[in-house]
């Protein structure tokens, strides 16, 4: 099993520097990797600045696999570019790159004015147009319903990432996502029993899709704080928790008519009243590990007892949210990797 | 209540279309707005006193199918074309509450002869940039309410939207916005078009408006009173935006009396 190292900084808690710092720090300490979703940091969710800071980090780092999660792939312009720009991510870092698509949030659809009606559609489509350039089998000309594309050159543009797809963890979206995906992450702030099913379900869907492809990535998002003791790191996480989720959490579950069914989203509407963009009692997020908290062996037992139930391939621990400081986050890393990492 | 509605499924070009009929007489078409409201109301029940009610549910609305193949307001207005003539309709009296107003709008664009009167309620289908249209697609029901409610604490909530995230209707409500927002995401619930065709309507129309309708302005009902040739505006006073349900009496009574009345 592997470890990423991610963030969900609240507004104005970290700087594009902070992040980097973050980074170089998780490749130093022997971590497998590290992530970034569009809303942290300053990206504001926009899709090509995640393909900036997957750029960047491919710079910044020297041996970490770098996972660009949740990246909005309807929003994007076109395809094409992109499939270019992370060919070019690809080859230039190693072939460390790992493509994380999703369907986007509520605020990118409100901005953009785009049909959430019609985002599945386009998800599919703009993979479709990808995987064509990608494997260099272009035709002379891609007409989709969303995008049509004269493709001049014959030649490939690899190598292409492995494609990792973010969404809820229901039906409606496992079905759109096995077919296209070498991997699932799962969305952070839910509890591990959510998870597990939420697991499950995807690997049903991708088998059955797709029986004779390797076992799938199952990705689990977690929040971590490993403190000295159980008492001063649930001090310190309570402080961040009440505000993080007062400013970024409110919307994260909040979707848009069309992006999903009404039942998954009737669905996401009731998890969000028991998540951790509202639960707020300490026995509850430990006892559902919507977090992992506490001393060092605190935080390895519970990790322990998650992973058992949830059989991820991949953690992202989000070893920074809301607006824990960057000297924290650090000393986050260093602990986990230091007290925890050498048992995993 | 006092009739005794019959909900039936036909097939209406390719698409599984649910309609619930009630009452005697001339058939009156009934075209609900976004709230998807495709129960049998209090509200229907007076209209069905005077003319057999047809109220169909859009597609992609409560059980009706098909929404995948409609991608605009007139897609839904062909598809009443396709009732009309699957009831053998030449010439029937519409009555259409904001969706719905805008749905009658666009079907009497295309097809004039074949809609006797239409009677437009708040009706949605139009942009005035000075008077825009406010917010319908947020999920915080308190905001809703104050928006389309005229007194949000009226008794008229309680019967015509989910109040909580628990309420039973809540599904059949997302479900409802999900097909408002295929047609109406962008450009946001109107036809850029439309304004310019408003000319072609040729029956008598009756626009009915809440003087307070926070949703969409009073202004609109103005503009199309001005704009569609045969029209007249009645402004109801202390009312919102939703009139079938805060002022269900005198809206029959305005309803019956210009669709049975000399013009």
């Amino acid at each position: 099993m592997r470890v990423f190292v991610s963030q969900l900084p609240g507004p104005q808690a970290l700087t594009e520097r902070d992040l980097l710092t973050l980074a170089r720090l998780a490749d130093s300490l022997g971590f497998d990797g590290v992530a970034s979703a569009p809303g942290a940091g300053r990206a504001g969710g926009n899709p090509h600045t995640s393909l900036l800071q997957a750029g960047i980090l491919a710079r910044e780092t020297s041996r970490v696999k770098i996972a660009v999660l949740d990246c909005s792939l309807p929003a994007m312009p076109s395809p094409v570019q992109a499939a270019d720009q992370l060919a070019w991510i690809q080859q230039t870092s190693h072939e460390r790159l790992i493509a994380g698509f999703g369907l986007g949030g509520v605020e990118q659809y409100e901005q953009s004015r785009l049909n959430p009606a019609s985002a599945s559609d386009r998800f599919r489509e703009a993979l479709q147009l990808m995987n064509t350039v990608w494997r260099g089998e272009q035709p002379e000309r891609f007409d989709g319903a969303f995008w049509t594309w004269q493709l001049p050159q014959r030649t490939a543009l690899t190598p292409a990432p492995p494609i990792w797809t973010t969404g809820p963890a229901e039906k409606d979206f496992f079905d759109l996502a096995a077919p296209l995906s070498s991997g699932y992450v799962l969305p952070a702030l839910i509890d591990a029993k959510t998870a597990t099913k939420g697991a499950k379900g995807f690997r049903k869907a991708f088998s059955k899709q797709r029986p004779e492809a390797d076992a799938p990535e199952v990705v689990w998002q977690v929040p971590i704080f490993v403190g000295e003791t159980d008492e001063s790191a649930w001090k310190d996480f309570s402080a961040w928790l009440q505000p993080w989720q007062q400013t970024c959490l409110r919307d994260a579950f909040r979707e848009p008519p069309g992006l999903f069914s009404p039942r998954t989203i009737a669905k996401q509407t009731r998890l969000a009243e028991q998540s951790l963009a509202t639960v707020t009692d300490r026995e509850a997020i430990s006892a559902g590990h919507f977090a992992l908290v506490g001393s060092p062996e605190s935080v390895q037992e519970q990790l322990a007892a998650a992973i058992d139930s949830i059989e991820p391939t991949t953690v992202v621990g989000l070893f920074q949210f809301g607006q824990m400081p960057v000297s924290s986050a650090q000393e986050n890393i260093r602990r986990f990797a230091k007290q925890i990492f050498p048992n995993l | 209540m006092k009739h005794t509605p019959e909900t039936t499924f036909v097939d209406i070009a390719g698409r599984k279309t649910q309609i619930t009929r009630g009452g005697q007489g001339t058939p009156l078409l009934y075209l609900h707005s976004a709230g998807g409201e495709t129960e049998w109301t209090r509200y229907h029940d007076l209209l069905a006193d005077h003319f057999e009610v047809f109220l169909p549910a859009h597609p992609g609305f409560d059980n009706s199918e098909g929404l995948e193949t409609v991608n605009c307001v007139t897609d839904y207005a062909w598809h009443y074309v396709d009732l009309m003539d699957h009831f053998g309709w030449d010439h029937v009296p519409v009555v259409g509450f904001s969706l719905g107003g805008w749905t009658g709008m666009e079907l009497s664009v295309l097809r004039p002869q074949r809609v006797s009167k239409l009677v437009l309620v708040n009706a949605a289908g139009i942009h005035l940039p000075e008077k825009p249209m406010a917010e319908l697609f947020g999920d915080d029901l308190d905001d809703l309410r104050e928006r389309l409610y005229f007194d949000p604490d009226s008794p008229a909530v309680e019967e015509s939207m989910p109040t909580t995230r628990n309420d039973p209707r809540l599904f059949q409500w997302l479900k409802a916005r999900e097909a408002t927002a295929k047609v109406g995401w962008e450009p946001y619930l109107h036809n850029p078009r439309l304004p310019s065709h408003l000319r072609r309507i040729e029956c008598p129309v009756r626009i009915l408006w809440g003087r307070y309708d926070r949703l969409i302005p009073v202004e609109t009902g103005q503009f199309l009173a001005e704009r569609i040739p045969n029209a007249t505006l009645e402004i109801f006073e202390e009312a919102g935006h939703m009139l079938p349900f805060e002022h269900s009496e005198r809206l029959c009574r305005e309803i019956v009396q210009f669709v049975q009345g000399e013009k």
